[in-house]
């Protein structure tokens, strides 16, 4: 296996650019609020849906392009999060709160063991092995009396705390406001871990960065990091998405859900941090906006990602860092000239 | 009896499936999820043909031929262009994957499709039904699957396949066309799962999620043989057909879907590298 | 050195060529979008229904049926005049929307439909699409929910503006069923099978528990996934099992192909039945079967002798080119349903106030073209009509009557 995968990761290449996640931050918090503008449902429902696949992205990204790590295990860790919601809510007293932590927390815990086997296994098995888990949670699910098999269990927003001036249980906007919280501050916090701990990985090589990129040598503390925090945005979109739907079923998690996430992520841009913010907006495009057939759109999206991987591999980000570069570069030119 | 024959019957299907994928990813070292979707779309492609009353055997050559010409596409067009990154590789069989489901889905619709059977009727043997045509499918398999091996391990070709598979670079050094041998392989790939697409097509009804299932059990065969090792495939591909056989046969059905999966993760824990493989091998 | 850092350090015109390709690529699809877009369907002079069908995906052969059904149901509607109120004639439109047999896919159609104003739906048909949209729609008390959906059926007490369009598959309507079963073949031994998804469930429930209450010994019992392919393992454990009747999976694709595996390894003495599902089931083997019986959930609009369905039939003729087959009784689902809709749109006077309209709903009981002659729906919203019966013996079929109790 090459490791060409993980010079990509940008959590060594980025420490330069901190100025950026501020810019990227500020972005993240103005697409999310831009749905607010016209405050219609059908927006609302649509940001919302993009938010969830912003979330599962930003998930695989931090497993797949900081930890380098090709995991298919990702929607697996969010129904694992989302069932356990729902089956704590229905079965104990413990409180939507409780059962949120609880579930994400479970997610967290099966993440951090994969990353344990991911020292082990190679690439390609560990992404095997990664599906294999995410099919053996739904298999699971889908016949188990008590997750209601096949038909998954029911959950209403009513269980969400209510206040004066928040009912997310009937509100489009409240209940969208919640995820577009949730969602600024896992990326916020994905930002700054990776920052901060990428800091410290460069401190240690400092005295040979090209020799460290080059390899893709990150420590091990970046990458189990890595590992738990992609677990818990995980648990938390897995729950977010039950709460929207209203409903917990296996189907939800299948293979082609799981493809599509990979897709999504290397459209937007494998390893950028800018990448879940992409894939966000292109799932809302694709999905909800084109009111094309169902059939058409995988066709649509599978030669968009075929396009992109033979002629963009750095995915939108990288065209959008390159159209920067090259905006940056003729603008530096037209003051030479004007110097002269 | 009726067990095993369900299980030489499984993996005669899961060995021609994954024996083609084991020389795309021996050679090319690319993750093909798309090798499913070839799978079923040479099966369609043979229905349509019957439908259009072209003998059997001669839609069965047509279309092997046909999926062989488009594997041969996809890897000059694709990945060829990809073939130093296999995330890349491995990312543009999954698009692959959404444009030929959508293909099948808007020329195919969502009915399921059959093929003419090979033979009709059954025998008994040992109180056990045997059908006949599951039986030829068997042998056909072995045949098919002894005459590949052979040809790899024996044939000039063969080794020059082994090669490029072991070390493409000093294979280039040593005067052979590196990136002809890939596109040969890709085009065998794509032929041998066009073969085990139509084989899979006579014995029972085919939808467009046919190719995701077997794909996946390829990969765990893969897994289980050892990566790049043919002989390991087919010792996969009998173990996994075996243990479905006798889980679906004797544990409940539920139980008997995460057998593979179970299989799949003791393996993994006890012997990365593959029953069959060694420890040494590239992988 | 990997190829996006060469994109940014040296060869971003080269690189920026890709950028527009892509852009063109993504730009395309929506500017065509854009034309085909927009123009809310709200009009003076129709009557708006939004539809949410399973037109892709798993569903998608049954979606297609709904639909014919609906299809010919509104021309049926608007043949007669299309609906008259306050004096005003308008025409019923239907607006479909492809829920691709999903949850997400349901939930998108709903928001697009909700966007344009509908009040009043028809669908989602599938459990799992059904179950994520209806409780938003419940909630809010302006929409109105015509489906069949099986998950509907819990959801009947509470009382909210929803309707039924098959008649129950309840506890009571499979013991219904079985019993009669029971009386017909005096089977000692039964085998259960049926699919792994919720329809399957309810079903493998209810018939276990219906058998073993008549005294009737359930010697196998089990469920397949949709995906199945071969069914030779299934077929010999429930031979070895030795039933004399075996109950087959409701969803004909998956029915199909195990009666044709259990043929063809001459496992074709017992009776075999199905709750749900049609002739289709045994297409290829209907000289080798002995006998094969299907509750027909709806009717059975493949019967040339039946005075009832004689209309749709000759409609479906006139609009599609060919005789219904057994499997569109999933099109008598809507088809005298969205006739009763539009009579009790008509009846209430109003196009908007869709809590009059559910109160006329029950209180129909003429429409231009009936199917299901003897089809009303009760307070609760759930239909009732005669069921049928069908057995297939020696080439041949006969449709009975089915009683239930209560009925």
């Amino acid at each position: 296996m090459s490791t060409r995968l993980e010079t990509r990761t940008p959590a060594i290449r980025g420490v330069t650019r901190r100025r950026s996640d501020r810019w990227l931050l500020a972005a993240a918090v103005l697409i999310c609020a831009l749905p607010a503008i016209w405050g219609s449902p059908l927006y609302y429902g649509w940001a919302t849906t993009g938010l969830l696949w912003a979330m599962w992205t930003l998930s695989l990204n931090m497993v797949w392009g900081t930890a380098g790590q090709f995991s298919l295990a990702q929607l697996g860790l969010g129904a694992v999060s989302a069932y356990t919601f729902v089956l704590m809510l229905d079965n104990t007293d413990i409180g939507p709160v409780g059962a949120a932590l609880s579930g994400i927390g479970l997610a967290a815990v099966a993440s951090l063991a994969m990353s344990v086997a991911a020292l082990r296994l190679r690439n390609f098995y560990f992404a095997i092995l990664t599906l294999a888990f995410a099919l053996a949670i739904t298999t699971v699910f889908a016949n188990w009396e008590l997750a209601g098999r096949t038909s998954g269990l029911l959950v209403q927003r009513s269980v969400l705390p209510e206040l004066s001036f928040w009912r997310p249980s009937v509100g489009y906007g409240d209940f969208y406001a919640l995820c577009a919280v949730v969602f600024v501050v896992a990326y916020a916090a994905s930002l700054f871990l990776t920052r901060s701990f990428a800091g410290r990985a460069m401190q240690s090589v400092r005295d040979d960065e090209k020799l460290a990129s080059s390899l893709g040598h990150s420590p091990l503390s970046i990458k189990t990091l890595a590992f738990v925090l992609s677990g818990l945005v995980a648990g938390a979109a897995g729950i977010l998405q039950a709460l929207y739907f209203r409903l917990v079923v296996p189907e939800l998690y299948d293979t082609q859900a799981i493809l599509l996430a990979v897709m999504l992520l290397v459209l937007a841009g494998l390893g950028s941090p800018a990448a879940p913010l992409i894939a966000g907006v292109l799932y809302t495009v694709l999905y909800q906006v084109l009111p094309v057939s169902g059939e058409s759109r995988a066709g649509i999206l599978g030669v968009i990602v075929v396009l992109v991987v033979v002629l963009a591999p750095g995915g939108i980000a990288s065209q959008g860092r390159a159209l920067l570069t090259f905006v940056r570069r003729r603008r530096a030119g037209a003051e030479k000239e004007n110097d002269v | 009896m009726q067990a095993v024959a369900s299980g030489l019957f499984l993996a005669a299907l899961y060995g021609l499936a994954a024996f083609g994928l084991t020389i795309v990813y021996g050679v090319l070292d690319i993750l093909n999820f798309a090798h499913g979707a070839l799978l079923v779309l040479a099966a369609y492609l043979t229905a349509e043909f019957v439908l259009h009353d072209v003998p059997f055997w001669v839609s069965a050559l047509l279309s092997i031929g046909l999926i062989a010409g488009v594997g041969a596409l996809l890897e000059l067009s694709v990945f060829r262009r990809v073939e130093r990154d296999h995330t890349a590789g491995l990312v543009a069989s999954i698009g692959v994957i959404a444009i030929v489901g959508s293909i099948i889905l808007q020329v195919w619709g969502p009915e399921p499709y059959s093929l003419p059977r090979l033979a009709t009727g059954s025998v008994e043997f040992f109180g056990a039904n045997l059908l006949i045509d599951r039986l030829l499918i068997i042998g056909i398999a072995a045949v098919a699957l002894t005459a590949a091996e052979l040809y790899i391990s024996r044939a000039g070709w063969g080794k020059v396949l082994r090669a490029v598979a072991a070390d493409p670079d000093s294979a280039y050094l040593n005067g052979i066309r590196v990136r002809r041998v890939k596109t040969a392989a890709f085009t065998i790939g794509a032929a041998l799962a066009a073969f085990a697409g139509i084989l899979i097509g006579t014995a029972s009804t085919f939808d467009a999620s046919l190719g995701e299932q077997f794909v996946l059990k390829a990969f765990i065969i893969i897994i289980l043989g050892g990566v790049g090792s043919t002989k390991g495939t087919i010792g996969g591909a009998i173990i996994l057909g075996m243990a479905e056989a006798f889980g679906v046969a004797y544990l409940d059905i539920a139980v008997a879907q995460l057998v593979p999966l179970a299989v799949l993760a003791m393996v993994l824990l006890v012997r990365p590298q593959g029953l069959f493989g060694k420890v040494s091998q590239r992988v | 050195m990997n190829r996006c850092a060469t994109a940014v350090r040296g060869h971003a015109p080269r690189k920026l060529r890709h950028t527009w390709v892509l852009l063109m690529a993504l730009l395309l699809p929506i500017v065509a979008a854009g034309c085909s877009r927009g123009g809310s369907a709200d009009s003076d002079d129709t009557v708006v229904v939004g539809a949410v069908m399973p037109l892709s995906g798993p569903a998608a052969v049954i979606g297609q049926s709904f639909k014919k059904g609906i299809e010919l149901g509104v021309d049926a509607v608007n043949d007669a005049g299309g609906i008259t109120v306050d004096g005003e004639k308008r025409d019923l439109e239907v607006v479909y929307k492809d829920d691709e047999s999903t949850p997400a896919g349901g939930q998108a159609a709903v928001q697009d439909l909700l966007a344009e104003n509908v009040q009043i739906f028809l669908g989602p048909c599938v459990s799992s699409s059904f179950d994520t949209v209806y409780g938003a729609l419940a909630e809010d008390d302006t929409r109105l929910v015509v489906t069949p959906a099986l998950a509907a059926e819990k959801h009947l007490e509470d009382g909210g503006l929803l309707f039924k369009t098959q008649a129950s598959q309840n506890d009571v309507a499979i013991d219904a069923y079985v019993s009669k079963l029971v009386d017909l073949y005096d089977p000692q031994r039964v085998a259960v099978l049926n699919t792994a998804d919720p329809t399957g469930d309810a079903f493998v429930k209810g018939q276990v528990a219906a058998f073993d209450k008549l005294g009737v010994e359930v010697v196998y019992e089990n469920q397949v996934a949709t995906d199945t392919t071969d069914y030779i393992p299934i077929v010999s454990a429930i031979r070895s099992a030795k039933p004399d009747l075996v109950m087959t999976p409701y969803l004909d694709t998956v029915a199909a192909p195990f009666l044709q595996q259990a043929a063809q390894v001459g496992f074709t003495q017992p009776v075999f039945a199905a709750d749900g599902g049609s002739r289709g089931q045994v297409a290829d083997i209907e000289d080798k079967i002995s006998t094969f019986t299907w509750r027909v959930t709806t009717r059975s609009p493949d019967n040339p002798d039946d005075e009832t369905v004689a209309g749709f039939r000759t409609a479906y003729e006139e609009k599609y080119g060919e005789e219904p087959a057994s499997i569109d009784f999933y099109a008598l689902s809507f088809y005298d349903q969205t006739q009763m809709l539009a009579e009790a749109i008509a009846a209430a006077g109003t196009v908007t106030d869709v809590a009059a309209i559910s109160a006329a709903l029950p209180e129909v009981d003429e429409w231009p073209s009936p199917a299901l002659a003897d089809l009303y729906f009760d307070k609760s919203g759930l239909a009732h009509y005669t069921q049928q019966i069908a057995t297939l013996r020696n080439g041949e079929v006969t449709f009975t009557d089915l009683p239930i109790a209560g009925e």
